[in-house]
């Protein structure tokens, strides 16, 4: 059995390749990843006319010269990315300003709704800027700045072919009702709520289809495994802009609450920055700009403005 | 009735590379998902060596030690793992997965996150897998090596794994192959890689159908192209042993006389 080649040149080629090519594989992606993409600063989307307020000790922040932003992407129009791969939204526009008044980079890290409190806590980011309602709940674990106050509103197919009725003037017409909503939102303990009168009124108890992300609630509705979406207005009225022959609203918004930004307790240094940006936003009227920019009409300034 | 549509247009825009990856995060989702593969594989390689060699050690410390954490990582769900590698390490104190930028490339804490949880998951798989093909190897090759005065780092390296690697390949590319669709995973903790890039398109179009089945088209020319690559080397490694390779359908169709690199006499 003798061979061109001698048996150790061959055994040591085989080994050769099996560290090669993983290496050349490892040493290829690493040239050739595009960076911006992969570093997800978002580029300020609004002209920058605002002037520096503030200014945070690096001590007070996750990494030097940056505003790391948690938030629970795609939440449209609050924060989404476009079919372009480019992060927008309501949200971003506010998160972005914020960060160029405290002179920082805007970096936005994407996280999951119902962990997004321990990503802020594990210091993953610096703020939570999610469409975050205020709650008694949340504000013991963490410090909320309102900045934004909304309502929530109920969605159906189009044309509601279950015909339901109005729940908002009657929440007993839920009762029974496939429901469903986003983990971790005010809506899931809200849905409680509506659900607590239903044994006593004899009906049976509201089925609450709960997901982990929002789009994946729309879908559930989208695909007829839930009858009613339970969502924050402004996403509803961006939903039925985006896809008008699918869904409608129900009713009038329910439940008007504040939304707010998130940061640590004990923080209390970013929180004073945080709030004197967005003091000098709502002054200078750039909050309502951007909130007529998405069509937000159904949110207000937070009360006390 | 429901009037089934389905969007043809959306569906060839994104199954077809050359446009779906004009989108940033699309292009950004299938680095991310084949580097992450490749790294976390090789994480689990080699702790999944040093793990087997616990395992076969006569120390009785070390092999508890080996047994507890193949026990636990081959016995909880890897979502699990990832969760409490993400958010628990941090909450102790031991690592917050910081953004870090290693020559050039930038590794989104996530991401390190996401390489490390799966890495740990596959070096308990891997720990069975190549103690299984250390113990396939013949009792005698230990022996002899030693007998030659080999001391037991060369004797494992040049001798045993060798050996070992023929038993150790065909379920090492199957567990690399299940590593390229573990990747998805990572959504759980917010990581934007291929599918959650489609996820990110699907909630501005709302055509899950269509976009899923053109992100699932992705996976599978992943996983196919590594099987040609896990063809390859073993086949390669059947050659070392003797065994003639069958020619390929394209040298018998050019006429080739030799049938393998072996050559007969």
């Amino acid at each position: 059995m003798e061979s061109g080649r001698s048996h150790r040149t061959r055994g040591a080629g085989l080994w050769r390749s099996l560290v090669v090519i993983p290496a050349l594989v490892v040493a290829g992606l690493g040239l050739r990843i595009p960076p911006s993409t992969l570093a997800r600063s978002a580029l300020a989307t609004i002209a920058p006319k605002g002037k520096v307020v503030a200014s945070v000790p690096p001590s007070a922040l996750v990494q030097n010269g940056r505003l790391t932003i948690c938030s629970d992407i795609p939440y449209a129009p609050k924060e989404f990315y476009t079919t372009d791969g480019t992060l927008e939204g309501s949200d971003v526009d506010i998160g972005n300003e914020i960060a160029a008044r405290l002179s920082l980079r805007p970096v936005w890290v994407n996280s999951v709704f119902d962990t997004i409190i321990e990503a802020l806590q594990s210091g993953k980011c610096d703020i939570i800027l999610s469409s975050m309602g205020i709650s008694a709940k949340r504000s013991q674990q963490i410090a909320q700045i309102p900045y934004d106050t909304g309502g929530q509103t109920f969605l159906v197919n189009k044309g509601n072919p279950e015909h339901i009725g109005d729940v908002t003037k009657n929440p007993l017409l839920l009762c029974g009702l496939k429901v469903s909503v986003e983990l971790g939102t005010v809506e899931q303990d809200e849905l409680k709520v509506y659900d607590a009168p239903c044994a006593k009124a004899g009906k049976p108890a509201i089925v609450i289809v709960s997901a982990v992300k929002a789009d994946t609630a729309v879908e559930q509705l989208l695909t007829h495994k839930a009858q009613v979406l339970f969502n924050d207005e402004a996403p509803n009225a961006y939903l039925i802009l985006q896809q008008p022959n699918e869904f409608q609203l129900l009713g009038k918004s329910v439940f008007k609450g504040t939304e707010g930004i998130g940061v640590v307790k004990t923080n209390v240094a970013l929180q004073k920055a945080v709030r004197l940006a967005y003091k000098s936003m709502e002054r200078d009227g750039t909050v309502q700009r951007i909130l007529t920019k998405w069509h937000m009409s159904g949110d207000t300034l937070p009360p006390g403005s | 009735m429901l009037a089934v549509i389905f969007h043809w247009d959306t569906f060839f825009h994104y199954v077809w590379p050359p446009t779906a990856l004009q989108n940033p995060l699309i292009r950004s989702g299938l680095w991310v998902t084949i580097y992450m593969a490749v790294l976390a594989q090789l994480i689990g390689v080699i702790l999944g060596a040093v793990c087997a060699l616990m395992l076969l050690s006569k120390h009785r410390a070390l092999r508890w030690i080996a047994v507890v954490y193949v026990t636990y990582f081959r016995g909880t769900p890897v979502l699990v793992q990832l969760s409490l590698i993400y958010f628990g390490s941090a909450a102790i104190g031991i690592y917050q997965f910081p953004d870090l930028t290693v020559g050039g490339l930038m590794l989104p804490g996530i991401v390190q996150a996401g390489i490390l949880g799966l890495g740990i998951n596959e070096g308990a798989y891997m720990a069975e897998i190549i103690r299984a093909g250390i113990i396939s190897t013949e009792a005698g090759q230990m022996e002899a090596a030693k007998a030659l005065g080999m001391p037991f780092r060369t004797a494992m390296i040049w001798i045993i794994a060798p050996q070992a690697a023929k038993v150790i390949i065909p379920p090492l590319g199957n567990e690399f192959n299940n590593m390229l669709k573990s990747t998805t995973l990572v959504t759980v903790i917010g990581g934007i890689e291929l599918f959650n890039a489609f996820e990110q398109v699907n909630s501005v179009l709302f055509e899950p159908f269509e976009l899923f089945l053109a992100v699932s088209f992705y996976y599978l020319a992943l996983t196919i192209a590594w099987g040609f690559v896990q063809s390859r080397i073993e086949a390669g490694l059947g050659e070392r042993k003797g065994i003639e390779r069958r020619p390929s359908t394209l040298r018998r169709l050019l006429g080739g006389t030799r049938v393998s690199r072996v050559s007969s006499r």
